[in-house]
């Protein structure tokens, strides 16, 4: 029961898919410490923002039910740590992960650097393939920003990564984003899903423990 | 009247009127035995603590008296293999005995006189378990020159019913070892001195880098800017924490900077700051915060490491402990995907802390600094969770 509690209310006004998703995916997030991830999932959940949110360690996650065009889908929404020492843990998770979102903060360069170290693990843990989702966060800060939207933008385009600008603060981009994202898996899983119909079914990875 | 044994023959007294009544030790004074009749059904206490499985009553009851140590791990022994690797102290290795010595039988895993059953056991039915009034008096546990008597008397009230509040600043620093149980008061006054100097010394190290130095520093830069953050969203709603410009969050801040310099290349790691957080409320002092770290670091550094290797043995000592305990459970988190307990990780590694409220976790963690009954204990609190 502990796993599918977490948190199961969708926010005010977004609306509720019912406890049978038609479509279930399980979404990394990952980023430098104090970029923003854990405020964006409390966004997304509770839709405030609290300034006084505990630093995560090693893993934490919650689900998110949404309806997108019709269909009911289930997030399950892992939240990483940042700092460098717990990568080992959040790596074994990279090969869960239909989709990684990879973020990092507007007012931080530094965190956007290490956006091309985050990637890298990415692409050593993940399935090929994997959707990717590259977010700059607290755009709330703009009188702060030391990362101009252009960058973002580039390095966007340059790995093939979808890009969003979102503030957990103001809540600016935040069910955009994920619709979005929640878009590009379902056309993934489509692609999946109809080569594995022309082809006869290739061995799949083992899905499972995640040590 | 007393009577006397010169020549020994206690055990076999004890033996012989263990025929006839059940005797259980005081949970006050091991060398005391409190008398029960065979028919009144009263479970001695001591052994309600670990009577993880039925095994019939009477004659596990009194080879426990006999010999608690050898009859309790042979009871663990007999709750399934699975048990045997969550039980083992993360340091010791499987086999302690090398082959090549010829006194010792080869490789064997069974002792002699103990049964070994591989498969699933019936778990008997649970014990009610009451907790024990908090230990609420101190200087009657002290000799005439400040030695607590009886350490080990000390943490069983402890284990059994925490610290009264008034009590937890100078217990405490026994529990964490910053005062040795056999020290006097005067030589508590000289390690007080020691370490307070000791402790501004390592202070003064990363009080005293400069801006410039710094930056030719990124581990020492990378750590305070950690700190720093954390500092300002580590329980903030404590009063010791509310509020900007809060002496509190200074005092947070510092002792866990001059922590980096007491132990550099562990550093500083998120969660640190979850474990100092309490033990300063609790000691309301710098010096002394500092030292309980240390001594609650010496429990847990291991989970803090680079590696992750104590988290992962430990994530999976709590798997094969749920497996025996409630096999159902580990079926339905098989069947989520989550068979792994990551969802436990953030438990085992900072004890519970963020599971529980502030003033739960004050006396959780006194009762798991004693390593009563056995160094493991997080697990089973971590099962216990689960059901």
């Amino acid at each position: 029961a502990m796993t599918a509690d977490g948190a199961g209310a969708a926010p005010r006004g977004s609306p509720e898919a019912s406890l049978d998703p038609d479509h279930l995916y399980n979404v990394l997030f990952v980023g430098d410490s104090h970029v923003g991830k854990t405020s964006f999932l409390y966004r997304l959940h509770a839709d405030t923002f609290n300034p006084h949110l505990t630093a995560t360690v090693g893993l934490d996650y919650q689900i998110k039910n949404l309806v997108v065009d019709n269909k009911r889908f289930a997030l399950r929404l892992w939240d990483s740590a940042g700092q460098e020492r717990y990568h080992s843990i959040t790596k074994q998770f990279f090969r869960k992960a239909d989709g990684v979102v990879l973020m990092y903060d507007i007012t931080s360069e530094h965190s956007f650097s290490d956006v091309r170290y985050w990637l890298s693990c990415i692409q050593e843990g993940a399935e090929d393939g994997v959707a990717i989702l590259l977010l700059g966060n607290k755009t709330d800060c703009a009188a702060e920003r030391r990362v101009p939207t252009k960058e973002g933008e580039r390095l966007a385009e340059e790995h093939r990564l979808m890009f969003y600008e979102c503030s957990a603060a103001s809540g600016q981009n935040v069910s955009e984003s994920m619709v979005s994202l929640i878009r590009l898996l379902k056309a993934h899983e489509d692609k999946l899903k109809n080569k594995a119909e022309e082809v006869p079914k290739p061995p799949q990875k083992k899905k499972g423990c995640c040590w | 009247p007393p009577l006397h044994f010169h020549r020994g023959g206690t055990r076999e007294l004890l033996r012989a009127l263990q025929r006839y009544i059940i005797l259980d030790p005081s949970p006050l004074d091991g060398r005391l035995f409190l008398a029960y009749p065979q028919d009144s059904g009263t479970l001695p206490q001591s052994f309600d603590r670990l009577q993880f499985l039925d095994d019939g009553g009477n004659d596990l009851v009194s080879r426990f008296i006999h010999d608690p140590y050898a009859t309790t791990f042979g009871g663990f022994s007999k709750v399934t293999n699975f048990f045997r690797a969550a039980l083992r102290p993360p340091e010791s290795p499987i086999h302690t005995r090398t082959p090549q010595d010829p006194s010792l039988p080869p490789q064997s895993d069974e002792e002699p006189g103990f049964e070994l059953i591989t498969c699933g056991v019936e778990l008997g039915p649970k014990p009610d378990v009451t907790r024990g009034p908090p230990l609420d008096k101190w200087e009657e546990f002290l000799d005439s020159e400040g030695r607590v008597t009886c350490p080990e008397k000390i943490k069983e009230l402890v284990f059994r019913g925490g610290i009264t509040h008034s009590l937890r600043k100078e217990v405490w620093k026994f529990l964490l070892g910053f005062y040795p149980w056999n020290s006097t008061a005067k030589e508590r006054e000289d390690i007080l001195r020691v370490k307070t100097d000791e402790y501004f010394r390592m202070k003064v190290q990363w009080k005293s880098v400069s801006e410039e130095q710094e930056m030719r520093n990124s581990l020492l830069r990378g750590y305070r800017s950690l700190i720093e953050r954390d500092v300002n969203r580590t329980d903030r709603h404590n009063t010791f924490f509310s509020g900007n410009d809060n002496p509190g969050l200074t005092l947070l801040h510092d002792v866990l900077m001059t922590y980096c310099m007491y132990n550099f290349d562990l550093g500083y790691v998120q969660g640190m700051s979850d474990l100092l957080s309490p033990i300063l409320f609790v000691t309301q002092n710098e010096v002394e915060s500092f030292w309980c770290l240390t001594g609650f670091m010496e429990l847990v550094h291991q989970n803090f490491e680079e590696s992750q290797e104590a988290m992962k043995q430990q994530l999976l000592q709590l798997s094969i402990l749920l497996k025996a305990l409630d096999p159902e459970l580990c079926d339905f988190l098989d069947s989520q995907d989550s068979g792994s307990l990551c969802f436990c990780f953030r438990w085992l590694l900072i004890w519970f802390k963020r599971e529980f409220s502030f003033e739960d976790i004050l006396t959780l963690w006194e009762v798991l600094w004693t390593r009563l009954p056995c160094e493991n204990f997080h697990l089973l609190i971590a099962c216990s969770i689960l059901e």
